[in-house]
């Protein structure tokens, strides 16, 4: 379970998070943003830092959001089997016929 | 791999849903999704997806080509942590594709996804085509697939 300290200035739960954590998972630290509401990033034992989400401008969507997302945003058009790569670059290649050699 | 270049053929194979590539396109636009990993476009690659998709809605006989292609690079658009980025325009930089495509057996495109890529701190790249092997081999960029 994470560890959270209060935030003086908001009052609200900070998670406690390891700066070598998210030296190697920045990512996943920022994706999780929203949902947990704020780091109190450690060094050496002591807080240095706040990393807090945007607060009401943008909603910052979770992971699980936006996987729906991608799923919703792909497809949509049914154009036959269409060309393989080997193809499609022969399409480019048509246009680069005075090109220089490889 | 914390950001990751889009090739044109995800980008059409991920908007066709009849392809044989539309499957694994999604699986893995997924997967850099779940990992929190930044998606980048350039508008070379967004010319070339105009091209092949144009040329795929064409083929179909569909007449209203340009409501069709406005739709489909919307959407594209609309990928969540989707960023655009430029090739740089410094006179060095611009050379560097020429290496690029004699060290690693490109054609000029190629070199330029390559050069923006690099010029963009972008360590991965996804793409179905076999030409970027040896960029691959020699670990130059990550491949995402």
């Amino acid at each position: 379970m994470a560890v959270t300290i209060i935030d003086d200035q908001t009052k609200q739960p900070l998670t406690l998070l390891p700066i070598t954590y998210l030296h190697h998972n920045v990512g996943k630290v920022f994706d999780d943003l929203a949902k947990i509401g704020g780091y109190a990033v450690m060094r050496d034992s002591e807080v240095i830092g706040k990393i807090l989400p945007v607060a009401g401008k943008t909603k910052m969507l979770t992971k699980e959001e936006r996987v729906a997302k991608v799923r919703a945003l792909a497809g949509g058009f049914h154009l036959g089997k269409g060309l393989s790569p080997q193809q499609m670059n022969k399409e480019y290649d048509k246009i680069y016929d005075k090109m220089l050699p490889r | 791999m914390t950001k990751c270049y889009l090739d044109s053929n995800i980008l059409v194979y991920l908007k066709n849903a009849d392809s044989p590539f539309h499957k694994a396109t999604l699986s893995l636009v997924i997967n850099l999704t779940e990992t929190g990993v930044d998606v980048f476009l350039s508008p070379l690659a967004i010319d070339e997806f105009l091209h092949n998709f144009a040329r795929e809605v064409k083929a179909k006989r569909i007449t209203n080509i340009f409501e069709v292609l406005d739709k489909a690079l919307e959407e594209i658009l609309d990928l969540p942590k989707l960023e655009i980025v430029n090739p740089p325009i410094e006179r060095t930089a611009q050379k560097k594709v020429v290496k690029y495509m004699e060290k690693y057996q490109l054609h000029a495109r190629d070199a330029y996804h390559l050069l923006i890529c690099l010029e963009n701190n972008i360590d991965g790249f996804a793409t179905f085509d076999k030409d970027f092997g040896k960029v691959f081999k020699a670990k130059v960029l990550e491949k995402a697939l």
